[in-house]
């Protein structure tokens, strides 16, 4: 259940929160897809993640292989361009809100099960020693 | 900070604009031929004017959501027709009709209902994502 000192609990329990907060951004998003001059937000993964692969997170990568990636290379980050067909400068796009709503959901739900898988685990464990 | 306003309150905030929304439309239609206000004048036409704010660092949780500034007459002249016979016509036969275009009202009503059953599957994923974590202890 644990490696590298990361307790995987703990770790789907964040994914939960990360799940959490991103529904949040997303409702928000969707709530202002009328409002002028609005520009949706985005919670910024990549650079959450470029920032733990090159060491300034909580996290790092080592290499132990001369083939491994380099990990200081440039990340790709996608601009979400926002091809707006309405005249009151909105940059919500509807449907990849939509469809944001719907994968995060999903994530959320895969991480609920895990959790849940984790501690019937350990209910299981506990059943057997007796 | 993000935790202390959940995604339902700010879809509930979107449900109710847009319902504002809709009924303001369904007033207009209502009022296409009203030539006399209380006021005086035709029916001037109204429109919600919605504000939110994005997500940042550091936002107050009550900034999100979305809601109703205010609501604002339409500025566009009245529709002049010729009637006359209309009590209420001037003394060239002309009456000022609401500017209410039926057609842009229509759009507008599927625009508004359109955004409001965005917000209900935001409150269905809310819901199913604390059925889920409710699902945890369950097991």
């Amino acid at each position: 259940m644990a490696f590298d000192g990361v307790n995987s609990v703990q770790l789907l329990q964040r994914a939960m929160q990360v799940c959490t907060q991103n529904h949040t951004v997303i409702a928000n998003n969707i709530a202002n897809a009328d409002t002028p001059n609005f520009t949706p937000s985005k919670l910024d993964f990549q650079r959450t993640l470029r920032d733990n692969l090159e060491g300034r997170g909580r996290f790092s990568l080592r290499k132990t292989q001369a083939r491994h990636l380099d990990v200081t290379r440039e990340i790709p980050r996608f601009e979400h361009i926002a091809l707006s067909s309405k005249n009151d400068y909105n940059k919500v796009d509807l449907e990849q809100e939509m469809a944001n709503l719907s994968e995060n959901t999903g994530n959320y739900t895969i991480y609920g099960s895990l959790l849940a898988k984790q501690f019937k685990q350990v209910k299981d464990m506990l059943a057997g020693s007796r | 900070m993000l935790e202390a306003i959940s995604g339902k309150e700010i879809a509930v905030s979107g449900l109710r604009a847009q319902r504002t929304r809709m009924n303001l439309i369904a007033n207009n239609i209502a009022n296409a031929l009203t030539p006399t206000t209380a006021k005086g004048g035709a029916f001037r036409r109204q429109v919600a004017i919605l504000s939110g704010e994005g997500v940042k660092n550091g936002i107050q949780p009550d900034k999100l959501g979305v809601r109703v500034e205010k609501v604002m007459s339409d500025p566009t002249p009245f529709r002049q027709v010729y009637e006359p016979g209309n009590p209420y016509a001037n003394e060239n036969g002309m009456v000022e009709y609401p500017n209410i275009d039926l057609s842009v009202e229509m759009a507008d009503l599927v625009s508004a209902q359109r955004a409001y059953e965005a917000n209900i599957a935001v409150v269905v994923s809310s819901r199913r994502m604390s059925q889920k974590a409710l699902e945890i202890i369950q097991a």
